[in-house]
This record gives structure tokens, sequence and C-alpha cells, in this order.
């Protein structure tokens, strides 16, 4: 140590530590801390599965941790969609698994598959009713018993919507038989009450349990579904048209009545028309095709938030589920296994969810149920697997969830005006399908666009009058539907049925050999 | 001279005579002289075959099933006028004099061309079939086991390497139903051919482009 040389070493070494101990980096997010123990990543149809097991250090406290993310960028792979589901019963709510979520998208849409989701909303454990406003293919499903938490919605362009949901009222909207709304919604003032003047329409339910005592007109609509809180004041209704009546009657079990004179405009509402009485989304909700609400919000413009002082037991570790989007594009959702430590799922705070949710760099993410309600279900082959593990031992039945789907969701046409005047298109005619499988059909006039239907199920669009059908062994019927500019062409009616079967080799080489009999059968009735 | 003039006038008139003497043809051991005509000995159930294969006016439906799929075509016959719906298409064939003409489908609808159909004709497969050939049983004429050869030549001319099996008739005034199996190789077609109007069915061939 009488080196000056390690004396000038040593003093160079304590300058330097004590330089590192004083000066404080700009920003550091030192608040959480993942040690990977192990890491599985794995692509499903674009889809990117990721399980961790780990031990986490939030402000010093270990946790030990599992952590399922299953995410994609909806802008970048427009084939893939996100949409809620639930398994309400008509005319009510319900409770229901993931996995049985997922069928009834199937069901519903029978174009698309569910590529992975998890459990979505808060709700009533008693009849499955959410806490938030619920969205499901444009019908407002229930309008929230609070309008106080987050919702994300889901529009049909790919973009996603982040905030407190607004309305506007409660709307009569009018759908044609083929689903264009019809301009424009009326509004609604007031429910099981009768009109106070000639501007004001009212719809009656079953809870109006008296007679509605009035002459004047009714419209009594049956119901497809209506569903109600049993609050009153909070409804979806969608029906058929059932009949006009001046007489006194009081609301039978699945319909509803509305009055008002602004309904009966002559050929506002016709035999063919859907009718729906739901709220109307605003703001930067409006036109969502799915929303989904939540309780707390977990990052806020890519911030984790560090204050919580509502709900979501937001103290306490838990098993949670949440759901992030970034300004990319990128909708990813997360849940992480709590109430099992024996097998290192200790659960996480909101605190830590938030940083989780910060972690894989969600510019916005949500709290959704969590406890026994979190769950993640990916597509494995034909099956799904539940990628985390549930803590109550099993598959908790919920209010609804959010997935990720491939494929093709309904298209709804745009409004139409009322009165419609615009030009029918002609029915497309002389449907003919060569042996090789391509259908062809005498152009329409006006015609920019054609759907052809098979079996009423599944439509391929095109823009000429020839298209490959590449159709498996079977039968079908097809069918054909010109569509024109929307603002000046109303859509042709479908054309007649064509049945179309598809054969084997084997079988066309035994149709061939049909044929020559006939001819050779015809020859023999000629030398007769 | 005058003897030899004689004796040839009687030689020529001998000749002459003797070609007036009915002369019988000998039938077939199958046949019966019917109106001077030999005809082949039927039963009426083998009567009810011929008369069937020589129809020409008949509609046959065939059902075809191999494996799980099914096809159904239906033949028409209406004197010079047929017709043929099978798989996706109908074609017809029409006889106008020496002329036959099919007609088929395209995308702009029918179009008319010229065939050449075969000078000869076939017999049908199961015209020359015998009573004695089949079992009856239950209203079924199941054919014996044995060779058929208008059979095999049938379902050889779909298939070189073709044979079949379950060959069974269901008769009434005529062929009312017609089954049996073809195979070939791995595959089995199982063929049902119901006959019906019989000298009711009517052709209308198509206005063409």
């Amino acid at each position: 140590m009488r080196n000056p040389f390690w004396k000038k070493s040593l003093l160079l070494l304590i300058i330097t530590l004590f330089t590192f101990t004083l000066v404080q980096p700009y920003r550091v997010n030192a608040a959480l801390r993942i040690y990977q123990k192990s890491r599985d990543t794995q692509y499903v149809e674009g889809v990117r599965h990721i399980k961790i097991a780990a031990e986490i250090d939030f402000n010093g406290t270990i946790s030990e941790q599992v952590i399922n993310y299953a995410g994609i960028n909806i802008k970048n792979n427009p084939h893939i969609k996100v949409v809620v589901a639930d398994n309400y019963k008509v005319n009510g709510f319900g409770m229901s698994t993931v996995p049985q979520q997922i069928w009834n998208i199937h069901q519903k849409f029978p174009n698309v598959q569910v590529i992975a989701g998890v459990n979505g909303d808060f709700y009533n454990m008693s009849n499955g009713i959410p806490v938030s406003p619920y969205v499901r293919n444009y019908e407002v499903i229930f309008q929230g018993t609070t309008w106080a938490r987050t919702l994300v919605g889901f529009k049909d362009n790919g973009d996603v919507v982040f905030g407190k949901p607004t309305f506007s009222g409660y709307e009569v909207m009018v759908f044609d038989q083929d689903g264009s709304l019809k301009l424009n919604p009326i509004k609604v003032n007031a429910f099981n009450r009768l009109p106070a003047n000639d501007n004001e329409v009212t719809a009656f339910f079953t809870e109006h349990a008296s007679e509605i005592n009035s002459g004047a007109q009714k419209l009594i609509v049956h119901g497809l579904d209506i569903k109600s809180d049993g609050s009153g004041s909070r409804y979806f209704s969608k029906g058929t048209f059932g009949s006009i009546t001046n007489e006194v009657i009081s609301v039978q079990e699945n319909q509803f009545i509305l009055m008002g004179s602004k309904l009966f405009a002559e050929g506002f509402i016709e035999s063919t028309d859907t009718i729906v009485v739901q709220q109307r989304m605003s703001g930067i909700f409006e036109g969502v095709r799915d929303a989904i609400g939540g309780w707390e919000i977990l990052v806020k413009n890519g911030v984790p938030e560090t204050t919580f002082t509502q709900g979501a037991s937001y103290q306490f570790r838990a098993p949670r589920t949440a759901v992030g989007i970034k300004n990319d594009g990128t909708v990813f959702f997360v849940t992480v296994d709590g109430r099992n430590m024996p097998l290192g799922m200790d659960g996480v705070t909101a605190y830590e969810m938030a940083e989780i949710m910060a972690y894989f760099e969600a510019d916005h993410a949500i709290n959704l149920d969590g406890g026994g309600s979190t769950t993640m279900a990916i597509l494995n082959g034909e099956d799904y697997d539940i990628v985390n593990t549930p803590s109550d031992g099993n598959l908790r039945s919920n209010a609804n969830g959010v997935f990720f789907v491939k494929g093709n969701l309904p298209q709804t046409l745009p409004p139409v005006p009322y009165p419609d005047n615009r030009e029918i298109l002609n029915t497309p005619s002389n449907l003919f399908i060569q042996n090789s499988g391509v259908l062809t059909f005498n152009a329409v006039d006006h015609a920019t666009r054609y759907e052809v239907w098979i079996n009423g199920t599944t439509k391929i669009d095109t823009t000429t009058n020839s298209v490959a059908l590449k159709l498996p062994i079977g039968t079908y019927d097809i069918q054909v539907r010109a569509y024109g500019n929307h603002d000046t062409h109303k859509q042709s009616l479908y054309s007649e049925a064509l049945t179309f079967t598809v054969y084997s080799n084997d079988m066309l080489n035994f149709i061939d050999f049909i044929r020559a009999y006939t001819q050779t059968q015809h020859n023999n009735n000629q030398s007769n | 001279m005058k003897k030899y003039i004689l004796v040839f006038l009687i030689v020529l008139g001998t000749i002459a005579l003797s070609g007036c003497v009915e002369k019988t043809p000998a039938c077939n051991d199958n046949e019966s002289r019917i109106d001077g005509v030999c005809v082949v000995n039927r039963t009426e159930f083998e009567t009810k075959l011929y008369n069937t294969a020589n129809l020409d006016n008949v509609t046959i439906e065939w059902v075809v099933t191999l494996g799980e799929e099914t096809s159904t075509s239906i033949l028409k016959f209406d004197g010079q006028k047929s017709s043929v719906q099978a798989g996706n298409h109908t074609e017809f064939y029409e006889t106008d004099g020496t002329t036959t003409y099919r007609y088929f489908q395209t995308e702009n609808g029918y179009e008319r061309e010229t065939v050449q159909l075969s000078g000869s004709t076939q017999p049908s497969f199961y015209e020359n079939l015998k009573e004695t050939d089949f079992t009856l049983m239950e209203n079924r004429y199941l054919l014996n086991y044995g060779t058929y050869n208008d059979i095999l030549c049938f379902v050889k001319s779909y298939d070189s390497k073709a044979t079949f099996s379950n060959f069974e008739l269901s008769v009434e005034t005529y062929i009312t139903q017609i089954k049996f199996d073809i195979l070939v190789g791995d595959l089995v077609y199982k063929l049902t051919l119901n006959y019906s109007n019989h000298n009711q069915t009517t052709v209308e061939v198509p206005t063409y482009a």
C-alpha cells in the first residue's frame, strides 16, 4: 500500500463508487423486477402466447408468479378481431365459463374461430349482469349499473377506444330485412308511461304491470331478446313487428310495446323489420362493435398507476386479469395466477399488476374481473387449453369475456334513408357452375360487387360475375346478390338458389359413364 | 329330237314345280314358329325383361352410392328425344333423320352440336336373362351365381377390371327396379335403377343459342 500507484487507484475507485451512489439516473423503472425462471413462447394463428414463471420484486417485496400473456397487433393483422362474448339466455342474462363463451361465439359466427380469450367484467354473481356497460356486436346489451368505471371498446376497423362510457339516451332503431338501419333512429323519452305529447315516444315492458290505458296507436313488438335488470330503467330489447292496435292492452311476456306518433309514419316500420330499443353510446365509443368494462385503470399513457383508492381489492394479492393496448395497435390480455402459493402462484396487487402491464409495454390497461374468475384459454388444434390455473380449482362461470377471433365477422350494411327511393338492382340470373367449379352469372347493371352465398351461411365477395368456388365434396345451395353504390342503388334480391354438388373423381367418372350409357340407349332406340 | 325336247321340258317343269313346294325353315331349340316366324321362347317373366329392354319411352332413375357419396341421375327416353340429368348438368339428344344432336349447358345457355353415334346396337345387359337364372325371394328376383356375359360386358364398358355382384330385379308389367354392385378394385358402386313412366315419358329439347 506504500506504492503511490495503489493509493491513486484506490482513491479513484472510491470516488467512482461515491459518484454512482449520489447521482440518480433521469428515470429508472426500478419498481418492478422480474426474474424469470421459465419463459415459453408460442404463436397460435399469429397470436403470441407467453407463459412466464418468475420471481418478481416490487419495491423490495418478493413474490412468486405465473403470468400468461396473449397478444397481437390487430392493426397489422386485420384478419384478427377482438370480440366480447357471453352465454346469456334469450330474454335474460346468465353466467358461463370461458369455454362456454367460446362455444357461443362459434354458434353465432360460424365463419370465425376463437384463438384466445380471457374472462371479462365484474358482475352480479347471482344473475350474471355485468357492472359496466356491455356492447356485443353493436348491441348495447346492458348500459351498466355504473358509468364510473373504464370501458374498452373495439371498432370494426381495428381502432381501440378506452375511457369512461358516455351515452346520448335510448333510441328506437328500425332495421330493414337486410339489417340496414333506417335513418333516423327515434329518441325514446321514457319507459313504462304514456307519451306526454305528440313528440314523445315511450316504451312499455312487462315491468308495467297494469293496462296501457290509452286509445292511441300502439306497436306491439314480438321480443327476440329483451333484457332488463329489473330496475325499470335499464333495457335492451329487440323484436319483430307484431301488430298495431288502438285497444287498451297490457304487455305480455316476450313482447314490448312502443307508443308515439313519430313511429307510425308510413313505411317507417314494416312487417319485415327488426326493432331495437337500446342506449346509444356517444363520444369515442360511438360506433364500437364490442365493448367491455373493467375496474381500475392500470396503465395510462404508458405510465403504470401508483394510486388506487377504490376497488378490485387493489391492495390484496389475488389472481388478476387485465387487457392492455399499445399505440401501435397491439391488444393483449394478461392473467396472473394466485391463491396457490405452493405452486409459485402468489397473486398480485393492483400495483403489481399495473407494473406487469407496463412491463408488457401497455400504453393503456384496465383491470378486469379477477380472483376465481381469472381464466385464459388458447386454441390448441381443435380444442382449447386453459393455460392458467384458475384458483377455484375449476372454471368459474362469469358474465362475459373478451377474445381474439380469426375470420370474417358479419358486416352490417350502411344505414338507409327513409323514405328509401333508391333504384333496386336487378337480380343476378343464369347461374351456372362449370365442371371445374367456376360459377358464372349474368352481370347486373350498376352493380359494383356481388355476394355469393353458399348454403345461406358462407359468403364469397367478388367484383366480377365469375368466381371459383373451391368447395369440398358435398351439396350446396348457391345464391348471388348484387350491390351497387349504396347511396343511389339498393341491393338486389337474392337470386334463385342453384343446387351444386361436388363429387369425387371416382363418382365423376361414373357420371360420365351414365351419360355415355344414355347416348347408347338413345342410339338403340333409333334402331328399334 | 322331240324326245329330248320333251324330256328337257319335263325336267324344267319338275324343277319349276318343285320350287312351289313350301319348305319349313328350322327354328333353334329355344324358338317356336309363330305365324311362320321363329320366335324365342320366353316365360312371362322373360317377356317382361325383353319388353322393358325394348321400351323406347321410359324414365330411369340411377342412384349410385360410393362410400358416403351418392349421385342421382335421371335418364328419360322419348323415342327420338332423350335426356340425362347427371351430375350438375342436363344433356339432351335428338335424332332427326340420320342426324343426332346433343344439347349441352354452357354459361350462355344451351348449345347444340351434331354427334356421331355408333351404327351398331348393343343388347341390353338384362334382356337375355332367363327366369331360371334367378331365385325369387319376396317379389325380388335374385340373380344366381354364374357367368352372365351381357352384364359383365356392360360393367366392363365402365372399367375393364370391373365385376359385379348382388344383382336383383323387381318386376311388375315391366321391370321396376334393378339393383347391383359394380366392383372396381376397392371401389364398390352400389347401383339402384328405378324404372317409371313407361310409355308416358316426355322429353322436350331446350332452345339453344
